[in-house]
């Protein structure tokens, strides 16, 4: 209970809290950005290939 | 690959590269509004927040009222954008562009605010450093810049596809004094070193034929490298599907936050718990009317009429008087529960915007958000561009005095041992409200003569989802084939 006080009543704590969650999403926003524009030009589904019948 | 523009491309991307002087004179007369709000927060910066008609006790006045109610209107775009994504809306994509970005600019200015609020802008840093996690000052902050980011890329991810268009469409013209065949970059991205590449770009030739061509080379750097292969597209909306979804409760937390800020201390009308939920509604309710506002403005300049149609009008209209009636029903339970609560503090509050000297502001807000709306939009005939255009303006008008009225009267008659106070805007601060308005404004007119208007992809993906649908409808009018029948 008092480290959850010493939380919220420790000045500059806030701050850091804001500046850590706001730095995590838009990490997570850049990294999604990354992943559309790092798509293959090619159409590969390797999970959805059917796959070849053995004898 | 089709080289040749459609109609749609061609009435999008054509007023990006033609502007008449008309919309020159616009954007001047806005900038001159603008500079005048500049000269006076200049003005402010220097002589100091005393230039204001703030005082003991009423710390705020036009800036926060200005803050809510640009916070408010930016839940035009994202929430509504979102809301109609998420449920698969059909009518939504020519208008999803214009509401994001309403979005986007009405969120820089609202943060704006604050800083014309503090008085001096180093002091935002007091924010970080001295910041407890138990205000909900720091609620505010941390809400509006997830927003902020969030909005940013909600607006971004739908405008990438269309980007990668804009920079085949504006590719320079040929050079026949080039290896390459082409005065600009000839291959799209990556550019090749010999034209475009890091040698050339940073000697004079490069700078100049940049500063040329600088849509295209705009279009080539934000479009990153789009080739809109099926996988990249299938990415493409599964981030769009879950910025809508994500979008959707942060909106709502940042107006519910921004009433908090009220809604914690003990001030009279202001320690409400309806006061989160009555925000919101506030907020959907003044977003769609500047929707519709801006929407209209650039249907008509960019002639976008044979999209943004009847249908869009409509459904939004009936949007705007289905909250139009939930405003008046909050409003209706905050203040009879206050009338009938008797509170001496509270009482002072409420007979000051009933009878007192911000009656006027009261029935004027009253009129203009809910007696023009139902005036307007109930009948069919009236949810026109005229008709909804006549009901926004007066419910943006309306929305502003409700912001007011919610912050000001609580603020002249303090509960604590202050006298009663009056609190009158000077000039500078009219003139702030009329520079950040402009600057919206401009900042709107501006990006949409860089970036399409409306989402191109998206308006020809519904045309496709339309024609199979109207394929489908005629297949089933058919006489059908009698299966197992005598031969």
């Amino acid at each position: 209970m008092s480290l959850a006080h010493w939380f919220i009543d420790t000045a500059s704590i806030g701050g850091l809290l804001v500046i850590a969650v706001a730095g995590s999403i838009l990490i997570a926003y850049i990294r999604m950005v990354r992943w559309i524009a790092r798509a293959p030009r090619a159409d590969s589904h390797p999970a959805e290939d059917t796959p070849e019948k053995t004898a | 690959m089709d080289r040749r523009e459609t109609e749609l491309e061609h009435t999008v991307i054509d007023p990006l590269r033609h502007t008449s002087m008309r919309f020159w004179l616009v954007i001047a007369a806005l900038a001159a509004v603008f500079a005048a709000g500049m000269a006076a927060l200049v003005r402010q910066w220097v002589l100091g927040l005393g230039v204001t008609g703030m005082n003991r006790p009423i710390y705020w006045g036009i800036y926060i009222t200005n803050f809510v109610f640009f916070i408010g209107i930016s839940h035009a775009g994202t929430l509504i954008s979102a809301i109609l994504r998420v449920t698969n809306a059909e009518w939504r994509r020519p208008i999803t562009r214009i509401a994001e970005a309403i979005t986007f600019f009405a969120l820089i200015l609202g943060a704006m605010q604050i800083l014309i609020d503090l008085g001096r802008l180093d002091r935002v840093f007091n924010l970080l450093i001295f910041g407890r996690f138990q205000s909900p000052l720091l609620w505010d902050v941390l809400c509006v810049t997830i927003y902020l980011l969030s909005s940013s890329l909600y607006l971004y991810l739908p405008m990438i596809p269309d980007l990668a268009r804009l920079r085949e469409r504006m590719k320079p013209p040929p050079c026949p004094h080039s290896p390459s065949g082409t005065c600009g970059n000839p291959g799209g991205y990556p550019a090749p070193p010999e034209v475009g590449g890091l040698g050339g770009r940073f000697s004079g030739q490069g700078i100049r034929e940049i500063a040329r061509h600088w849509r295209y080379h705009l279009y080539r750097i934000m479009s990153l490298g789009w080739h809109g292969s099926p996988e990249q597209h299938r990415r493409l909306e599964r981030a769009i599907g879950i910025m809508a979804i994500l979008i959707i409760p942060i909106a709502v937390s940042v107006h519910t936050v921004v009433s908090w800020i009220f809604g914690m201390s003990m001030q009279p009308m202001w320690h409400s718990t309806i006061l989160g939920p009555y925000f919101v509604i506030g907020a959907i309710f003044s977003g769609i009317a500047m929707l519709f506002i801006f929407m209209t403005i650039i249907r008509k300049a960019w002639h976008l009429e044979p999209w943004i149609g009847p249908k869009q009008y409509n459904y939004l209209g009936l949007l705007l008087l289905v909250m139009s009636a939930f405003w008046g029903y909050f409003t209706l339970a905050e203040y009879l529960t206050t009338g009938y609560g008797t509170l001496i503090h509270e009482q002072a509050v409420l007979q000051a915007k009933l009878s007192g000297e911000y009656a006027p502001w009261f029935y004027t807000m009253l009129f203009c958000n809910f007696v023009v709306p139902f005036a307007v939009l109930l009948r069919r005939k009236g949810r026109t561009p005229l008709g909804t255009v006549i009901a926004s303006t007066a419910i943006a008008i309306g929305m502003w005095i409700e912001r007011f009225t919610i912050i000001v009267p609580t603020l002249t008659q303090p509960s604590l041992g202050y006298e009663r106070a009056i609190y009158t805007p000077t000039i500078s601060e009219v003139a702030i409200l009329a520079g950040s308005l402009a600057f919206f404004a401009l900042l709107f007119l501006l990006f949409f003569k860089v970036f399409p208007a409306m989402s191109i992809w998206e308006v020809e993906e519904g045309e496709h989802v339309e024609a199979v649908k109207r394929k489908a409808t005629e297949l089933l009018r058919e006489p059908q084939p009698q299966i197992g029948g005598h031969s």
